[in-house]
């Protein structure tokens, strides 16, 4: 089953299926041009930039949503969810870092 | 005031667990799971007395990296890798170049032990392969101890995995025998035990812990130390469930410190000579001054950096903690 959490659109909408691999041809998240914020730190709870329209750790939109525990969290979670489109993203955790692959959005890293 | 006979449990370990090097009973483990906040402080005192005796002030420094994320047919309630719970962690396969720069990084921060890990019940071909191609690419460019950590094995593949030069495998009973069913319904507490038997008659070291605080007795987690010290594994990584959400287990509140520390502790004196590692759900569960705590409690190992799907404290934080209580990290020839 492996679904989504909530609310966010199921995942994938459109995009691939399964298993996904991580660091080989992804588009940047410069490449993607799609108003993606660094490294996933972006206080949902508060006023977000342009483009941050979904919760990167529960996939809800930031507006009218309670994201106190998201904000707790995110000091010890990579993003989960892209604050673009609410897809599940493709997540590695390295020893020092963390990329994030949205399947629309392109990739964020940390 | 302490009840007397808390003072006579301490002195009684005292002498049978840091003069002789005999474990604690879980019958004494219980009771120090069971001793009052005050005199915890004498409990890790006596915990750090046994670890500088036994095993010395070096820390043992391990990265860890996750080669293949999620998707897991096993139905481990503290998880987010199973595939049948509702976790927002997708599938991921990780690269030969992104495993091999992982590796680098953590030899940067010191490190002498590198854990390739897998979310699967057991490895299948495709995944041997990839392991093998990964430790050899990794051998080829950077010097330093590779375990592995891919599940329950076949015979063959321990044989293979000893082979390649896998240095210790990891496979934890995460919790005590009758608590098991409880945590884990898709396979059995014995059949972990059976890997970690072929594991170590194959030469390769073991590594066994598990995670406390899933729901578990006081008398549980006394009975789960007695079944580490009858296994006698050269490692024990201690976890402390970070309730991950949308798991069986997501809901759970988190374990007290102080009852944390009890645990780090009394698990030393229940193995006096392993080497006990702090791993993952410490930072939430003991933040900075409770990891200190542990570190003069009896841990005498560390993973820096991230973990499998979640973040840890930077590397660095923890290498100037070490350097501050003088605890040397132990360097490579003195794991060989």
């Amino acid at each position: 089953m492996n679904g989504p959490v909530s609310s966010p659109p199921s995942e994938p909408v459109n995009g691939p299926v399964g298993v996904g691999l991580v660091g080989v041809g992804l588009v940047g998240a410069a490449e993607a041009g799609a108003g993606l914020v660094g490294a996933g730190l972006v206080g949902a709870a508060e006023a977000g930039p342009v483009g941050v329209g979904f919760c990167d750790q529960c996939g809800k939109p930031v507006a009218g949503s309670d994201h106190e525990r998201c904000a707790a969290r995110r000091a010890l979670e990579p993003p989960r969810y892209c604050s673009d489109c609410a897809r599940r993203m493709v997540v590695q955790v390295t020893p020092t870092g963390w990329t994030a692959r949205c399947s629309r959005h392109g990739e964020r890293r940390s | 005031m302490a009840a007397p006979t808390d003072l006579d449990l301490l002195s009684e370990l005292r002498a049978q667990v840091l003069e002789q090097g005999e474990s604690a009973t879980p019958a004494q483990v219980l009771e120090l799971l069971q001793l009052p906040d005050e005199r915890l402080s004498e409990l890790l005192e006596l915990a750090h007395q046994v670890r500088m005796r036994w095993c010395g002030p070096e820390v043992e420094v391990e990265g860890i990296i996750s080669l293949k994320t999620g998707g897991c047919p096993e139905d481990c309630h503290f998880c987010s890798q199973s595939g049948l719970f509702a976790s927002p962690v997708r599938s991921a396969w990780l690269d030969i170049p992104m495993l091999v720069e992982a590796a680098k990084q953590t030899a940067k921060t010191g490190a002498t032990e590198f854990c390739i890990v897998a979310a699967v019940r057991g490895p299948d071909q495709r995944l041997m392969s990839q392991v093998a191609a990964g430790i050899q690419a990794i051998k080829d460019e950077i010097d330093i101890n590779i375990a592995c950590s891919l599940g329950m094995l076949t015979q063959e593949q321990v044989d293979e995995l000893a082979a390649m030069g896998v240095h210790r495998y990891n496979h934890n009973l995460e919790t005590a025998r009758s608590y098991f069913p409880e945590v884990v319904t898709t396979h059995t507490w014995e059949e972990r035990w059976d890997t970690l038997r072929m594991v170590r008659d194959a030469g390769m070291e073991v590594c066994c812990g598990g995670i406390l605080g899933m729901g578990e007795t006081v008398e549980q987690r006394a009975e789960f130390a007695g079944q580490l010290a009858e296994l006698e594994p050269d490692e024990v990584p201690m976890n402390f469930l970070n309730p991950r959400p949308g798991t069986p287990f997501g809901d759970l509140e988190l374990m007290p410190a102080a009852d944390a520390l009890r645990a780090v502790a009394a698990f030393r004196l229940a193995l006096p000579r392993t080497v006990l590692r702090f791993a993952g759900g410490r930072e939430l569960t003991l933040g900075d001054l409770g990891a200190r705590k542990g570190l003069l409690g009896g841990i005498n190992a560390v993973i820096v950096g991230n973990y499998l799907t979640t973040l840890g404290r930077p590397a660095e934080a923890d290498i100037d903690l070490l350097e501050e209580l003088s605890m040397p990290v132990k360097a490579l020839n003195q794991t060989l």
